[in-house]
């Protein structure tokens, strides 16, 4: 052994030491492309079965997070989204009910039936009067329910 | 106009930016030379005419996004009868712009709550603010039911073959 270290020779000694210790096979040591480079081999070795099992469970638990979250915000949903400052909530509030600041839209449902009418198509129309249906005795249940709770509520606070 | 999606106007206003041509002061980007800011809308208002101003006036914020126009001319001294025609056709427009957007809106509202558990909502409202939820559940539910009786009349009226001319051809 040199008394004094070279560069050279320390690295090729080190180099020796890794590969017996193993340092070499540690993923840690791996550069971002050679990791990448060997997930893409293994996704390719993925049969396509496979890979369409994973992905669709993938997407499906995806929808029910969504579903879940979005059924979590329903009620925040009405509050915020469909404040006072809404436009599409002042469709219910008369002008007249309206602080002196608040802006008037002057629409009606009526008036935006009326002008929105001719440019609808057949199907269009359709589509949009069973939803609103729907969704409007959608709502009045949710009321109805959110009722009964205010109830409850109200009976538990008196208990 | 009617009120938007902060994200929509944010996406909007950045469209408007990257669309001005930055590289050379001016009066495109709002450099006026020896002028202000204050010079540059009355060198752009100058150039206006007398419909554009009026109809930027009646369609301002502050004015409800519907205000229904007479059809005499309230300023004769100022508009022309066809020019007042024309201020009434493109406040239309605007109007039947809106209303369109009110229209869409409550889709999309009505969409988002398809097939959402109704239990879950009821118990996760606020104990303090639950009458604000209600009132909050019955506006609306009144006027998807409003907006759904209004469009089946004018359903009825299409079958009944009653010609229904929408206010911008009306104006026209």
């Amino acid at each position: 052994m040199a008394d004094r270290w070279t560069w050279p020779e320390y690295r090729a000694f080190a180099d020796e030491l890794d590969e017996f210790t193993g340092r070499k096979r540690d993923p840690a040591n791996k550069t971002f492309g050679e990791i990448f480079a060997e997930a893409a081999e293994e996704r390719k070795l993925q049969s396509a079965e496979e890979q369409q099992r994973i992905e669709a469970a993938k997407r499906k638990a995806e929808e029910e997070w969504k579903r879940r979250v979005s059924d979590y915000d329903l009620a925040r949903f009405l509050l915020h989204k469909l404040s006072r400052d809404n436009p599409f909530t002042k469709l219910a509030t008369p002008d007249e009910a309206l602080e002196w600041w608040e802006h008037r839209i002057g629409f009606t449902p009526e008036t935006v039936a009326e002008l929105a009418f001719p440019a609808l198509s057949e199907k269009k129309l359709e589509n949009r009067i069973q939803r609103f249906e729907e969704a409007a005795e959608r709502m009045s249940d949710l009321a109805d329910r959110l009722k009964e709770r205010l109830e409850e509520e109200s009976i538990i606070r008196r208990i | 106009m009617i009120w938007r999606e902060r994200d929509e106007v944010w996406e909007a206003e950045h469209r408007e930016h990257k669309a001005i041509d930055w590289s050379q002061p001016n009066e495109e980007n709002g450099y006026y030379d020896g002028g202000t800011l204050g010079l540059g809308w009355w060198i752009g208002t100058r150039k206006r005419s007398a419909v554009d101003i009026a109809v930027e006036h009646i369609t301002l914020p502050d004015i409800p996004s519907y205000f229904p126009l007479p059809r005499k001319n309230p300023l004769p001294d100022r508009l022309s009868a066809d020019q007042w025609r024309e201020v009434r056709t493109r406040v239309g427009e605007s109007h039947h712009d809106c209303a369109m957007e009110l229209l869409e809106l409550g889709y999309r509202y009505a969409k988002f709550l398809e097939g959402k558990d109704l239990d879950t909502a009821k118990r996760n409202a606020e104990r303090e603010r639950l009458e604000e939820y209600i009132a909050s559940a019955r506006n609306l539910a009144l006027i998807f039911h409003r907006l759904g009786e209004a469009l089946k009349r004018e359903r009825e009226r299409r079958s009944d073959n009653v010609v229904s001319v929408s206010r911008k051809d009306r104006h026209g």
